[in-house]
């Protein structure tokens, strides 16, 4: 196919809507605030997620990760994900101290809710390929929030950053989609071993998809209390572990990613919680990926493949 | 292109002579080509580094500026300046806090602005370490140009500091460091960018009140008659008390009052580009304090953005006295021919 080169943007855009959800609850967002005004197309760059958790009982949480909230995101024609993804499962950490690791709580001499607690979170997802969108086309999101057993409400925003093209920009005949497949093992009292399926880093697609990273968070649950766990599997739940949290991963080729079972936080950079692979799985391909060692169902890994292929217009 | 290095480079005469000094015994060709598409990729790893520093004390309410000699190049020639650090430090003890919203900067490189009037020194760059930007008596902030501005030889940046008044009658220590690298009296780059930063501060908002407050035409604007082409949008707020400033991070605002500024914005064609009241830290992403744009928009000559904040009241406890200012900046780039 032949390629047309896109006159330049008309105009920054940002595009915003927000939910508010408790535990075990969905949501859909205010459509018309991510449609593009005017009908003209749109190249979307990045998609941005703030979660403000208001607890009514400050005495129980001041950390709210963002791996209780999910979105599914696709648009007209074509989806963005394989189904629900935790928003911290899109992107890696930018700032190790100030990002979405342990959120923002803070004591709030300044500005109370009286007998509330919050905390923030912010999370980025730069997509891997720009995102053309054609006129009057969007990107819905559909949230979900787990039922986490934290109490509170949590204020979700979704925001699109992007560029406003002319109105008679031409229709590139091939455009990227970006692509997000997540595992999230369902966990089992006393099993400690997990494999993923077809469900989850199996390409379904009929196109080449280019795979850019891996990204693992882990979260811990307990006692109506969420927070993310950046230093398993070495530490473990509250002392080191004699057998950390293990990863293997293979593609269905039978070629090894990881040749044996890996501490998960050997494989996936620390400080960035992501394994850059940049590699293509054809259609109905796949990578296993096997989870050893998981120490208990408090301790909740959650894996995503990011990527983005060529789709027709 | 090519792209003509003095002598005395790096590599060149074994170390770094400076250029005016060549070994009169070396008969190599006193010039060094190399291959290059821009003054940006190749030249920066060119030449000599240099680090340029100056500081003034600057009193409430008025404006110093830094003496224009320490800020030139020492070397006969020109440079490449890449970025452009400032700092704040409390002239005394009496100083508790004072944030980069109180503290405000106009660049100027000889006739040509490089800002649009005096702008908060923390609208120049994105945040790279917000803790150690809410230092109590002492801050740092960076402003690394999206393209390396020329400085020809003799010329140099004069960055004139504003004191805003906040906090009462204590007097800083402004100091502002350019680091980049100079070249030998030949190097004549092929394309010259010059960065620009023009910006938008609010009226202080009291935190309790529910306000708005908008950006004129002559503020988020392009003055010149070349393309400004957008690397990004920064935002802040800051949080005003009696006797500091701070980041509304550090202030402890966080996370409560996240939502209290939101705004919208609209180019000069009435095109949206915040569509709807976004809180700001949406809008510019809450830990980097920035909207990445990457050069990938462009505002036309005479073009500009219009900022509409909306300040809403809290609807819940807070300590008086406290108030708010928000700033936005667009950091851009344009380029000029020789």
């Amino acid at each position: 196919m032949s390629k047309i080169k896109l006159p330049p943007a008309v105009s920054p855009i940002c595009l915003s809507t927000s939910v508010s959800l408790t535990a075990g609850n969905t949501a859909v967002g205010n459509m018309a605030d991510l449609t593009s005004p005017l009908r003209s197309p749109m190249i979307i760059d990045e998609i941005s997620f703030m979660v403000k958790h208001t607890e009514t009982n400050s005495a129980t949480v001041i950390d709210y990760p963002g791996g209780s909230i999910r979105v599914k995101l696709r648009t007209s024609r074509f989806d963005l994900t394989n189904n629900y993804v935790p928003i911290w499962n899109f992107g890696p950490v930018i700032d190790e101290t100030m990002d979405s690791a342990s959120g923002w709580a803070s004591p709030q001499n300044s500005v109370t809710t009286s007998g509330k607690d919050d905390s923030l979170q912010h999370f980025l997802w730069k997509l891997p390929k720009p995102l053309f969108l054609r006129p009057g086309d969007m990107i819905f999101p559909e949230f979900q929030r787990q039922s986490d057993g934290v109490a509170g409400t949590s204020k979700v925003y979704i925001t699109y950053h992007g560029r406003l093209m002319p109105i008679d920009c031409p229709i590139p005949p091939e455009v990227w989609i970006p692509y997000v497949s997540a595992w999230i093992p369902t966990l089992a009292n006393g099993q400690t071993y997990y494999v993923s399926n077809k469900d989850h880093f199996f390409n379904k697609l009929q196109v080449p998809l280019h795979v850019q990273r891996f990204i693992q968070r882990i979260q811990r649950t307990n006692s109506g209390q969420a927070r993310e766990l950046f230093d398993q599997p070495m530490y473990g739940l509250d002392a080191p572990q004699a057998a950390p949290l293990s990863v293997k991963i293979t593609d269905s080729k039978g070629y090894q990613v990881c040749g044996d079972f890996v501490p998960s936080s050997c494989v996936f950079n620390i400080n960035r919680r992501a394994l850059t692979v940049k590699t293509v799985i054809d259609p109905n391909e796949m990578f296993i990926v096997e989870y050893a060692n998981v120490p208990s169902t408090t301790v909740q890994p959650m894996l995503s493949m990011i990527g983005a292929r060529k789709e027709a217009a | 292109m090519k792209i003509i290095l003095g002598p005395g480079m790096p590599g060149q005469n074994g170390g770094v002579v400076p250029p005016n000094r060549q070994d009169p015994s070396d008969n190599r060709s006193p010039v060094q080509s190399v291959d290059s598409n821009d003054a940006d990729s190749v030249a920066l790893y060119k030449g000599i580094p240099i680090h340029l520093y100056g500081s003034v004390t600057v009193t409430p309410n008025s404006s110093a500026a830094v003496n224009g000699v320490a800020l030139k190049n020492p070397n006969p020639g020109p440079m490449l300046i890449s970025e452009i650090k400032f700092m704040i430090s409390g002239a005394s003890l009496a100083l508790q806090s004072m944030s980069g919203g109180g503290l405000r900067c106009r660049l100027d490189m000889g006739k040509i602005p490089l800002s649009n009037g005096s702008i908060p020194l923390w609208l120049y760059g994105r945040v790279e370490n917000l803790t150690q930007e809410g230092n109590s008596r002492f801050m740092t902030f960076k402003w690394k140009l999206p393209r390396p501005i020329f400085v020809p030889s003799g010329a140099a940046i004069i960055p004139t500091f504003y004191h805003a008044g906040i906090p009462g009658d204590t007097p800083v220590v402004a100091s502002v460091a350019y680091g980049g690298r100079a070249f030998g009296p030949d190097f004549s780059p092929r394309k010259i960018y010059l960065p620009y930063v023009a910006g938008y501060t609010t009226k202080i908002f009291d935190i309790d009140e529910s306000t708005a407050d908008t950006s004129s035409e002559t503020d988020l604007v392009n003055q010149f008659d070349t393309p400004l082409v957008v690397d990004r949008i920064t935002g802040r707020i800051d949080s005003l008390t009696t006797n500091n400033t701070q980041d509304d991070y550090v202030a402890n605002l966080y996370p409560a009052a996240v939502e209290l500024v939101t705004l919208r914005m609209w180019d000069s064609l009435g095109n949206s580009i915040v569509r709807s009241y976004t809180p700001l830290y949406t809008v510019c992403h809450g830990v980097m304090r920035s909207w990445q744009l990457d050069g990938k928009v462009t505002l036309p000559p005479g073009a500009y953005y219009i900022a509409d904040f909306l300040k809403n009241a809290p609807g819940y406890t807070t300590n008086s006295g406290n108030r708010l200012q928000a700033g936005i900046a667009i950091n851009a780039w344009r380029e000029v021919s020789r």
